[in-house]
């Protein structure tokens, strides 16, 4: 959605809803090691939370998780983030969904393109009408999770208008949930008739069903190719509920 | 011993029978624990700020959209430099 105008609702809704803005959202960063980072008591025993010294370990040399949780280190941040959960969820659950907010500083975002909707894994988020914050981007790619105790709604700093969130379920659903086919050169996993899915859509067009051999490469997909696109290959199922 | 406990046992063998001599880079232990020794190993690099996902850029598939926009660059998917997080500014 273009310009700011109309994008934020600033009259605090009742309840708490997708898009939902908060300035101090906690990201709490999975380790990137298959090893984790234990923390205990000074003498090896498991920690109990209160102030003072503890002993970090490698989980790679000690006996943890025997059977209880353990206590482990993480890296984290905070950041101005969006809810991304749904509204009729958001009062049930007890794990929200939720995206930071990025700057387009640093970036070859072009920024006319990004709010004319034409990335189609980011969401452009205008400049808070009351300068919380500037004009950035969702990258739908990097979500996280918090527990809905760590938010109070007197924090909020913005909702999503009605147009808004829809844009917004849109991106959601392009970004998480698209259709996706094998291209042109991946081995063909299974014998079976497959059908191109980019091209099924339109009309006009033969969308051919070709058969492929399993071992061999997908070929191109001839209406595709025409407008210098590649194909997206699916196997087709015997037509049966699912 | 339940079915279904039986069910898990035996898939777990089948597991460790699969994954030794086809992959020796991972490494199954008598209690069925499954460890990648290919990947970083040392969990205290596994946990330094530089690893944090906001710092990753986007990791894309596809390129271009299911979602036909007229008469631009639709669908293009932004796989650069990922920005810095957006600060909160209280202006009063």
């Amino acid at each position: 959605m273009a310009g700011e105008e109309g994008f934020y609702d600033l009259s605090s809704p009742v309840f708490p809803q997708q898009g939902d803005i908060f300035p101090n959202l906690p990201l709490v960063h999975p380790p990137a090691t298959p090893h984790l980072t234990i923390l205990r008591e000074l003498d090896g025993r498991p920690w109990t939370p209160k102030p003072g010294q503890l002993q970090a370990s490698s989980e790679q040399f000690l006996a943890a998780f025997d059977d209880a949780p353990e206590y482990v280190a993480v890296s984290a941040e905070r950041s101005p983030g969006i809810v991304l959960t749904q509204t009729c969820d958001l009062l049930d659950h007890e794990l929200w969904l939720i995206c930071p907010l990025f700057s387009l500083e640093g970036t070859t975002i072009d920024a006319g393109n990004l709010f004319a909707d034409k990335y189609a894994n980011l969401f452009g988020m205008p400049k808070h009408p009351l300068e919380y914050f500037d004009a950035g981007y969702l990258d739908l790619g990097k979500c996280f999770v918090i527990r809905k105790q760590v938010v109070h709604e007197k924090d909020r700093i913005a909702s999503l208008s009605i147009a808004a969130q829809h844009a917004l379920t849109d991106k959601l659903s392009q970004t998480l949930t698209r259709p996706w086919g094998y291209a042109p050169g991946e081995l063909v996993p299974a014998t079976g008739r497959y059908r191109c899915l980019r091209c099924f859509q339109f009309d006009g067009l033969a969308n051919e069903i070709v058969e492929f051999r399993a071992g061999d490469k997908f070929g191109e997909c001839a209406d595709c190719l025409k407008i210098k696109k590649r194909a997206q290959w699916r196997i087709l199922r015997k037509h049966a509920r699912y | 011993m339940s079915a279904a406990h039986a069910r898990v046992l035996g898939n777990l063998e089948i597991a460790r029978q699969t994954l030794r001599p086809a992959n020796p880079e991972l490494v199954v232990s008598p209690d069925g624990q499954i460890a990648n020794t290919a990947s970083l190993t040392d969990a205290f690099q596994g946990v330094r700020h530089e690893h944090r996902v906001t710092l990753q850029a986007p990791v894309l598939h596809e390129d271009d959209s299911m979602k036909p926009v007229v008469g631009t660059n639709a669908g293009e998917r932004y796989n650069g430099a990922p920005g810095r997080l957006l600060r909160f500014k209280n202006p009063r």
